[in-house]
């Protein structure tokens, strides 16, 4: 990774190391990037965090009901939130996946929304190369290798600022995971679980790397053939992300907002 | 108040649930894992297609989505009016 050197038209991304946070608190730093960067106060950002405790997030255009039993969730100290972006539920198990970030002007994407996955999902691609796992970009918005899903990313755009967050499996417990999400006719339960077990894979499950080689897979895919220096949040940051996690994303409003 | 779940082929799940009055919609949601661009987008076109006819809800999605600059992936129009329409009660 080059050292920080600003220089005209190249952009300078800054790194934030692996944090662990809740749900709410995850999402508002997300949120709270993309304000700063709108504003043209931050750099770039790529993020990596995980979730404690765990937690499901759901689509913007889902139904929390519909999608999440939220009794089990509290049951199982699972926490639950709505993401700003579209997609699916995903379950954030706290020592089962690695999430990112990617925060940065629209500028430095392809306007089209499936391009810009492409490129984005292509860094992920790279990591996973240096694990010796072979995987490809599924379009609209996945990673597969031999076939099944490894990754699943979402995009937003918003005032000028482009957020795309994704997850990368490192060991996928499919029958916790469907402890939590709800299905669309119970008496195909058994039969959809076994279907996903054959669709979705895992770091674990497709190399011999550990949690720990993943995560530093990640931060080379991703920082390669970039300008970077490692950094924090901002103290404006943190603020924001606090009043966005109080007032947003922790609020049954937005939550089941449908 | 009905409820259609399709898997649009080559898309994403789509959910509907909407209130029809003869065969016209009085209110409509539509969730999903989906994408839309901006995100707004959605309660535009649910808002829009308040007391649509059922025969116009192509027309009027198409519509809203060239007025409001809107962007869909993972459904269209045809997929949306195709669900709507398979309610639709026959005299």
């Amino acid at each position: 990774m080059k050292q920080e050197q600003t220089t005209a038209g190249t952009p300078t991304w800054r790194i934030i190391p692996l944090s662990e946070n809740n749900a709410s608190m995850n999402m508002a730093i997300d949120h709270a990037i993309c304000d700063a960067i709108a504003q043209k106060e931050s750099h770039a950002t790529i993020r990596f965090y995980t979730w404690k405790p765990s937690a499901v997030s759901i689509g913007t255009f889902q139904s929390m009901h519909d999608e999440i039993n939220v009794e089990q969730c509290k049951k199982q100290n699972v926490e639950w939130v709505r993401r700003r972006t579209g997609g699916g539920a995903v379950y954030h198990d706290n020592a089962g996946e690695i999430t990112y970030s990617v925060i940065a002007s629209e500028e430095l994407f392809p306007k089209g929304i499936l391009e810009s996955y492409n490129v984005i999902c292509g860094w992920i691609i790279e990591s996973l190369k240096l694990l010796n796992i072979n995987a490809e970009f599924k379009p609209i918005n996945d990673i597969i290798t031999n076939g099944k899903k490894i990754s699943g990313n979402a995009q937003t755009r918003r005032n000028g600022v482009l957020l795309q967050h994704g997850t990368i499996l490192y060991d996928v417990n499919v029958d916790k995971m469907f402890s939590l999400l709800k299905v669309p006719d119970e008496k195909i339960r058994d039969k959809m679980i076994s279907t996903v077990k054959e669709r979705v894979t895992s770091v674990k499950q497709s190399s011999s790397a550990s949690y720990q080689d993943t995560y530093n897979a990640l931060v080379k895919g991703f920082t390669e053939n970039k300008q970077c220096s490692f950094g924090e949040l901002t103290d404006k940051e943190k603020q924001s992300a606090e009043q966005w996690a109080k007032e947003l994303y922790s609020s049954d409003e937005w939550n089941f907002k449908r | 108040m009905l409820v259609i779940t399709e898997k649009v082929p080559g898309g994403k799940l789509v959910r509907i649930k909407v209130s029809l009055d003869n065969n016209e919609i009085k209110n409509i949601q539509i969730t999903g894992d989906f994408f839309m661009h901006p995100e707004s987008g959605v309660e535009i076109l649910e808002q829009q297609l308040q007391n649509t006819k059922i025969t116009n809800i192509k027309k009027k999605i198409d519509e809203t989505v060239a007025a409001h600059n809107i962007q869909i992936i993972g459904f269209t129009s045809d997929d949306i009016a195709r669900m709507v329409q398979s309610t639709e009660v026959k005299p």
